[in-house]
């Protein structure tokens, strides 16, 4: 018994002088520094302007001087527009309004019938952005609203004056067979920049040609494309 | 050994990954336009027959010899209209034995059925059948046609044709029609001494209208 007491002595004895020599080894004092990093982001959030409403203006072309004059010819009330804008949004940053989406519904259109539509664009983030692309689309409705064919942009400069054609033959380019129906152009050149609280005026054309078919709906979509400006 | 160099891969994915999103990153955003654009309706056409009439009735005594009829064809409905209208695109007039002097007079009614002003621009007479030619023969005071001649091959006239507005007698061009409002006409047939017996005699009228801004180009290039 004696002699077991004392080979657990032993070993204890041992342990405990490890335990000892080990902290001897890893002793020591510590302190530290602390970086607390706090990032609040931007935001980049373009919007159709809250304060000002879109508006839009018919127009016919004068046959002696080819120049526009408001109104329709003979100052007939035939051809409708009106332009709204809804999809209401605010910044969550800047606590600024807007709207998301701009609609322009045009009745009783004919050929030659002109129509012009300006917005305001409004920067309401907090970042700087450069407008960089339309992105035009659309499709030809029937009086039932099923898609008699889909609507392809055509400018080949790039400068957003182009025309709307029927993809007649559905190949999705525009080729020999295509209708050309909506002339359009949209204004300013791009790329612009429109820093943060500040606004841009813009305006959309549109004139119906000859192969607008009647009694049918021409449905356009556009997407104002804006990336941050050091991006664009 | 072959650990280490699986480190090396995966530490040179992550530098590329993050290469390639120092490259690539930004913000983007969007707003919409969506236009809608509703084309209008052109169509004119016949919208019904009002009154079919010959000149046996001035003699004495009355007889009937001679008969004419019309029918209308060709019917298109304007969609936009509330509630729909029909018209027709045809028109035929036929006159069964004929005579010279038989005078047949028809009123008809010319509707612009559709949503677009209509300003008619042309009347075209085309011979058809046994008939040569068709001469404008007289003219309204804006020197516009209302009477044709429609001659035979031998260039004598077998038929006098009179297509007017039946309240002022004038010409049908360069006249407006409203949507929604109809013009009555008149037209009237008179058989010529020199018509042949036994024989047909065709013709077809052309009745031509554009949307009234586009009136002053015609015709059209």
């Amino acid at each position: 018994m004696k002699g077991r007491l004392g080979k657990f002595g032993i070993a204890f004895l041992a342990l405990a002088l490890a335990l000892g020599l080990t902290g001897a080894g890893f002793a020591h004092w510590s302190d530290d520094v602390q970086i607390e990093g706090t990032v609040e982001m931007g935001s980049l959030t373009l919007a159709f302007d809250y304060v000002e409403p879109p508006s839009c203006q018919e127009y016919y072309r004068d046959p002696a001087t080819g120049a526009l004059v408001e109104g329709e010819w003979l100052g007939k009330e035939v051809g409708d527009c009106d332009a709204w804008f809804d999809d209401y949004m605010e910044d969550v940053h800047s606590g600024k309004r807007g709207y998301k989406t701009l609609y322009i519904a045009i009745t009783n259109a004919y050929p030659q019938y002109i129509v012009h539509t300006t917005f305001k664009l409004h920067n309401i983030g907090t970042i700087a952005l450069d407008i960089t692309e339309y992105i035009i689309t659309g499709e030809k409705r029937d009086s039932t609203g099923a898609v008699v064919y889909d609507l392809l942009w055509y400018d080949p400069d790039g400068d957003y004056i182009g025309s709307l054609y029927e993809d007649v033959n559905g190949n999705g380019v525009v080729d020999a067979g295509d209708l050309e129906v909506i002339n359009l152009e949209i204004t300013n050149a791009l790329p612009y920049q429109i820093d943060p609280c500040k606004t841009n005026k813009e305006e959309i054309d549109m004139e119906f040609k000859q192969d607008a078919e009647e009694c049918h709906t021409y449905t356009i979509h556009v997407s104002v494309v804006a990336i941050q400006w050091n991006k664009a | 050994m072959r650990m280490k160099k699986i480190g090396l891969l995966g530490l040179a994915l992550v530098l590329a990954l993050g290469l390639t999103g120092a490259g690539f990153a930004h913000w983007q955003d969007e707003v919409y336009i969506e236009g809608t654009v509703e084309m209008g309706d052109f169509l004119v056409g016949w919208l019904e027959v009002l009154e079919e009439d010959d000149n046996e009735d001035e003699n004495d005594p009355i007889k009937e010899v001679g008969d004419v009829t019309q029918v209308l064809s060709l019917p298109e409905t304007g969609v936009h209209h509330l509630p729909p209208e029909t018209v027709y695109k045809m028109l035929t007039i036929t006159i069964t034995n004929g005579y010279p002097q038989y005078e047949s007079h028809c009123k008809v009614s010319l509707k612009n059925a559709g949503t677009i002003p209509a300003h008619i621009v042309d009347v075209i007479v085309t011979p058809g059948a046994g008939l040569f030619a068709a001469n404008e023969a007289s003219w309204d005071l804006n020197l516009n046609p209302v009477d044709w001649e429609l001659v035979d091959a031998d260039g004598d006239v077998v038929l006098d044709l009179v297509i007017c507005k039946q309240e002022t007698l004038l010409s049908l061009i360069c006249n407006q029609l409203e949507p929604c409002t109809a013009e009555p006409v008149d037209i009237d047939i008179e058989i010529k001494q020199d018509a042949e017996e036994c024989h047909t005699y065709e013709f077809s009228v052309e009745i031509i209208a554009v949307q009234w801004n586009k009136a002053d180009e015609y015709p059209f290039p």
